[in-house]
């Protein structure tokens, strides 16, 4: 049989009514028996489907009074229909539970209207309604949604998980408006214990946050109750625990397990509860920053998110937004104190972590905000004007005294400059002077050098005329004066020796002036070479008394000579007066 | 609903039809855990893929006891489970166990979800069961419709997601549905070939 025919032959058989199904499909299909039953079954199915796919039944007053539109939501017990309520000319928001007869499911319904019901506040879906009756149990809720004056229309709003916020600051805002809500229903004893993006709800336009679903709350008119077939863990005296809420999301305690009827009266179990609520809003802004939730499946691992939520593990670090937005400090101080692990080091009360929320988007510093450096830096970014005309007023102030310490450091640069020029030139004119005394012992040492050289020279030709007369007479006499003229060549010698001494002066006068040449220049150069000019001064006078030296050494050479040539003389006139006797007596002979 | 024995043959067929659409579609309406029973339900889908249950189901039933299995398995979980962190006592009385009734209940209600996503993984796959009779349109994308579908979205969602009409969605998802309840009813032996 072809797809086609027998899909005109359930259309077919749909048409009837349904108790006279089983004869029609025996005639559709008589020679084959599991299409028979298969075809069956899928009617029934498909009738259901129908039903569903189509607006449940509220009951015939209700179904008088609302008219349900369009399917918003479909969950695991109930589903949620934007319909229009005839009597009051309004939209409204029916969230329709499948179960209509079950007892436990009626008094879910009962005690999450109740809890929702209790709770007055901008910030929470406010429930107008809620029926038990001959229909599907609902609650008639107010249905969030604001007037689009660009398209002309109501437009509804969506949940914060099906919203992609704009920036860090919105997820702030967001999340600051359900901080608000749930305190308003903490006020209230009413503790929702299901917090997460998917039950915050946001207006299209302003995009207000406001808290939806008090499904899992407990209250003081619906305490927290466990079924005793579906208890889990006992622990000690406390007994039985209960786990409930939404894995990904639950605080750890919570995950572990809290003590089935908890009084909202009390201080202690209130404790426990607002703790786990604080969490909720933590848990919250972690997924609209990071896009994701704290405790997430991990297969690798085979663990569930509440097996991980229960463990003593931290959610993942937030650093980064979905979109790689860097998370400033400050907000992840807060979010971080929210989530603490220990209920105790969370904030005490929702409306805390509101008002650091506040904090946080007025830059006002919240309290994890210890550090001076960055209040102030808070208070300029809140307060520009003020902060621009501090600014100034403290930069001219620095300037000022910058200033004036600078005048004052230059004056005291230019005293002491003038003082070391001072000191300079004094020394300049002491150098100078020492210089100039320099100068005039040397002219002086030059003068007898002078006079030196003069005598020198006279002597020297004093001796050239006396060794001219040795030579007349030597010449004369050259074989009988052998001796005598080996004594004058002795003599000469002397002299020469003399002379070449008479050199060395020369050459130690030529090296004074040299120095005195630089002595001059060094002199020139100031203070640094004026101990060499010393010590150069110093060696010219130790020269110049070595030349004295050799002077008065060549003197008593020449007096030596002077000596040796009156020595000489007594030997020539010895020489003569034996020649004049030898010549006497020859002519005798 | 319960059977009663004044039913018609057809009013007892259609309760058992009515048993069968319901276990199915509150399986592939099961959003994860939210209380105590979907936690407990979801240890006792780990301890199906032990392999435990298949071995217990051949036991006559009075000799099962699935309660102390269920238990061990649970305990050695959460003894795991402290192990990564804190370090408290553990006493005998932590684990109190439902029934085996309820358990049974837990055990076939988290199989027949596991049941349930092998199938649909078949029809992504374009593999649709030779047993069943009626012919599925498309089964490419009713599964994938139904995978939407059971993993929260709304059909509006689903039809933005697949590209279709909202009718054509709601179609997609019905006949999916249909065909697992044809198939559950099949492997329940109601509707053999």
């Amino acid at each position: 049989m072809t797809e086609g025919r027998v899909r005109k032959k359930l259309a077919r058989i749909a048409s009837h009514p349904m108790q006279a199904w089983s004869q029609r499909v025996a005639e559709e299909f008589p020679d084959d028996a599991a299409l028979r039953m298969q075809a069956l079954l899928w009617l029934h199915a498909e009738q259901q489907g129908d039903d569903e796919t189509g607006p449940p039944s509220l009951g015939r007053a209700a179904d008088e009074r609302y008219e349900l539109a369009v399917r918003l939501d479909t969950g695991a017990t109930s589903s949620v229909w934007q319909a229009y309520d005839r009597r009051l000319g309004r939209n409204v928001a029916i969230k329709v539970f499948h179960e209509r007869d079950e007892s436990e499911a009626l008094d879910q319904v009962l005690a999450e209207a109740r809890a929702a019901s209790d709770v007055i506040s901008d910030h929470v879906v406010r429930v107008l309604d809620v029926q038990v009756g001959d229909g599907h149990p609902y609650i008639v809720m107010e249905l969030v949604s604001e007037y689009d004056p660009e398209h002309g229309e109501i437009v509804r709003g969506k949940t914060a998980a099906d919203t992609v916020p704009t920036d860090i600051d919105e997820v702030a805002r967001w999340v600051m408006h359900v901080a608000r809500g749930v305190h308003d229903a903490h006020l209230r004893n009413v503790f929702h214990r299901d917090l997460k993006p998917k039950n915050v709800l946001l207006t299209p336009n302003s995009r207000r946050a406001r808290v939806a679903d008090f499904g899992l709350a407990v209250s003081a008119a619906s305490p927290d109750a466990v079924h005793p077939a579906i208890t889990l863990l006992r622990r000690g005296p406390l007994g039985p625990v209960s786990v409930r809420g939404t894995p990904e999301y639950m605080a750890p305690e919570q995950a572990r397990g809290l003590s089935p009827g908890l009084d909202a009266h009390n201080a202690q179990d209130r404790a426990v509860l607002v703790a786990v609520d604080i969490w909720g809003i933590g848990a919250i802004a972690y997924e609209l920053l990071s896009g994701h939730p704290p405790w997430v499946v991990r297969p690798a691992d085979d663990l569930s998110a509440w097996e991980i939520a229960a463990s003593a593990e931290h959610p993942p670090r937030l650093v980064r937004t979905r979109t790689g937005q860097s998370i400033p400090h400050r907000l992840r101080r807060v979010l971080e104190k929210a989530m603490a692990p220990e209920p105790a080091r969370r904030y005490l009360t929702a409306a805390a972590v509101a008002n650091e929320l506040e904090a946080f988007l007025d830059r006002r510093p919240t309290t994890q905000d210890r550090s001076r450096l960055l209040r102030l830096a808070l208070w300029c970014r809140r307060s520009p004007q003020l902060a621009l005309t501090a600014l100034v007023a403290v930069a001219l102030t620095a300037l000022a005294v910058g200033t004036h310490a600078t005048v004052t450091r230059l004056r005291s640069e230019r005293d002491g400059l003038t003082a070391a020029v001072d000191a300079q030139k004094a020394e300049q004119a002491r150098l100078n002077s020492s210089v100039e005394e320099s100068r005039e012992a040397l002219a002086d040492t030059r003068t007898k050098l002078g006079r030196e050289r003069e005598n020198l020279s006279n002597l020297e030709q004093v001796l050239a005329d006396e060794r001219s007369s040795y030579q007349t007479l030597l010449d004369a006499k050259e074989q009988a004066l052998s001796n005598a003229t080996k004594s004058t060549l002795e003599i000469l010698a002397r002299l020469e020796e003399a002379q070449r001494v008479q050199r060395s002066a020369d050459h130690a006068r030529l090296q004074i002036e040299r120095a005195m040449l630089e002595l001059r220049r060094e002199g020139e150069k100031a203070a640094k070479d004026r101990d060499r000019i010393r010590k150069e001064r110093e060696a010219a006078r130790a020269e110049r008394d070595m030349a004295q030296r050799e002077r008065d050494e060549a003197e008593s050479q020449r007096e030596a000579a002077l000596r040796e040539r009156d020595v000489a003389r007594r030997e020539l006139n010895d020489l003569k007066r034996q020649l004049e006797r030898m010549a006497r007596a020859r002519p005798r002979n | 609903m319960s059977e009663t024995p004044d039913q018609s043959p057809d009013d007892q067929m259609a309760a058992q039809f009515e048993r069968i659409i319901r276990r199915v579609k509150s399986s592939m309406n099961y959003r994860g855990s939210y209380s105590t029973r979907d936690i407990l339900g979801s240890l006792v889908a780990r301890w199906l893929t032990s392999g435990e249950w298949d071995r217990l189901k051949a036991l006559p039933a009075p000799e099962r006891r699935i309660g102390e299995s269920v238990r061990r398995f649970i305990l050695d979980r959460i003894d795991q489970l402290r192990r990564r962190g804190e370090q408290e006592p553990m006493p005998d009385d932590l684990l109190v166990m439902p029934d085996d009734a309820t358990l049974t209940e837990m055990a076939e209600a988290a199989e027949l979800r596991a049941w349930i996503h092998a199938r649909v993984a078949d029809l992504e796959n374009g593999v649709v069961d030779e047993r069943v009779k009626i012919p599925v349109r498309s089964p490419r994308q009713v599964g994938q419709a139904l995978r939407l579908h059971i993993n929260g979205n709304t059909q509006r969602q689903i039809a933005s997601e697949l590209g279709l009409s909202l009718g054509a969605a709601n179609k997609r998802i019905l006949e999916g549905t249909n065909y697992l309840v044809v198939l559950q009813g099949i492997e329940s032996g109601l509707t053999g070939v």
